[in-house]
């Protein structure tokens, strides 16, 4: 084998190997697929946002292998919106009196809430690279949410990311200055 | 391999590990020669070595994603060319091919197998290279530790014991900073 064909065959070999080690992250977007099924949401929409999400997922890890656990705890942090709003809406309205209240868009907003402090509290405890740690999470945790919370439409999704931003953006800026 | 050497190729396979590309290049050009001369000590036949580093060099970018921090990836890298000269060994004994005369007398003699023997030359060699860097006093109560007699002249039992606990222990921190082990 001459040198440059070597070496753009191990150039290759790398890559895919790469590849291949941040594929599995693609599985858990197939379950959010299947949770985001379960609760009702259209297909096409779930089909486009678990498609976005893993290739998301692979990129991010066969990019940089640090990004690994950022968008595991992603993942992780996105049930709750995903989740939450649904289970919320089975127990029906919260009734006291006369007045009824639909408590959807607040799950929303608490959800996205706590997942963003999940993210933020563990971005401030990341060795290294907490800014790229917190917002990789926060993507993450967002496009997996997003489904859950699109039962409320799009305010549901807004709330969410509300949610999201207040819970994790002050513990990574605390964390930014404290390093600055 | 200079430790010097050996620690920038650690830290570039690190790099290359967590997905720095830009470390490619360098990790490349340093391992492509070091594995072809650990697989030519290996194999007698220049082209089934050349076969072997490259096979080696393919397995090692594939799996650089998995290398660990913490342990030595030259090592590992090692151990890849290792296997792949054994299966190559293998095939050819499969196929019943021709060893080579020293090979087969070597298996013939009962000795060491080339491989083991080139490990252990390489051992050696990197012994050697750790006691050069003593300072001549500790060398000469480590040869004495290895003398029949095993005292040094003019020195009372107790003092040859403290000076060979300290050339020893120089020597473990040499070997330390060399190759990362005791």
């Amino acid at each position: 084998m001459a040198p440059i064909e070597l070496h753009s065959r191990a150039r290759l070999a790398y890559e895919l190997g790469r590849l291949r080690a941040a594929a599995p992250l693609a599985l858990p977007a197939l379950l959010v697929a299947a949770a985001a099924l379960f609760i009702g949401r259209p297909p096409a929409l779930v089909a486009s946002v678990c498609a976005g999400l893993a290739v998301l997922s692979v990129a991010l890890v066969f990019a940089r292998s640090h990004h690994r656990p950022a968008v595991r705890l992603g993942l992780l942090a996105g049930v709750a919106p995903l989740v939450l709003p649904f289970a919320v809406r089975s127990f029906g309205h919260l009734c006291t009196g006369g007045a009824c209240m639909e408590l959807c868009l607040p799950t929303c907003l608490v959800a996205g809430l706590l997942a963003g402090l999940l993210v933020g509290f563990r971005a401030a405890d990341a060795a290294a690279g907490r800014l790229s740690f917190g917002l990789v999470a926060a993507l993450i945790a967002g496009l997996a949410g997003a489904l859950g919370c699109t039962l409320v439409g799009s305010a549901g999704v807004l709330g969410m990311i509300a949610g999201l931003a207040l819970g994790s953006a002050p513990l990574l800026l605390r964390e930014q200055l404290s390093r600055g | 391999m200079e430790p010097t050497e050996r620690r920038a190729l650690q830290a570039a396979l690190v790099r290359l590990a967590g997905g720095d590309r830009s470390a490619f290049p360098f990790v490349y050009a340093a391992l492509w020669p070091l594995l072809l001369r650990f697989t030519a000590r290996l194999l007698a036949d220049r082209a089934e070595a050349e076969d072997a580093a490259q096979a080696a060099l393919l397995k090692l970018f594939e799996r650089a994603s998995s290398i660990d921090p913490e342990r030595d990836g030259v090592a590992f890298a090692l151990g890849i060319a290792a296997y792949e000269c054994r299966s190559i060994r293998a095939r050819a004994r499969r196929r019943g091919a021709q060893l080579p005369a020293e090979v087969l007398a070597g298996a013939a003699a009962k000795t060491a197998t080339p491989e083991e023997a080139a490990l252990a030359a390489e051992l050696t060699a990197a012994a050697e290279e750790a006691l050069g860097s003593l300072r001549p006093a500790d060398i000469e109560v480590l040869r004495a530790a290895t003398g029949a007699d095993r005292r040094l002249p003019g020195t009372s039992p107790a003092t040859f014991r403290k000076r060979l606990q300290r050339a020893l222990e120089r020597l473990r921190a040499v070997w330390r900073t060399r190759h990362g082990t005791d």
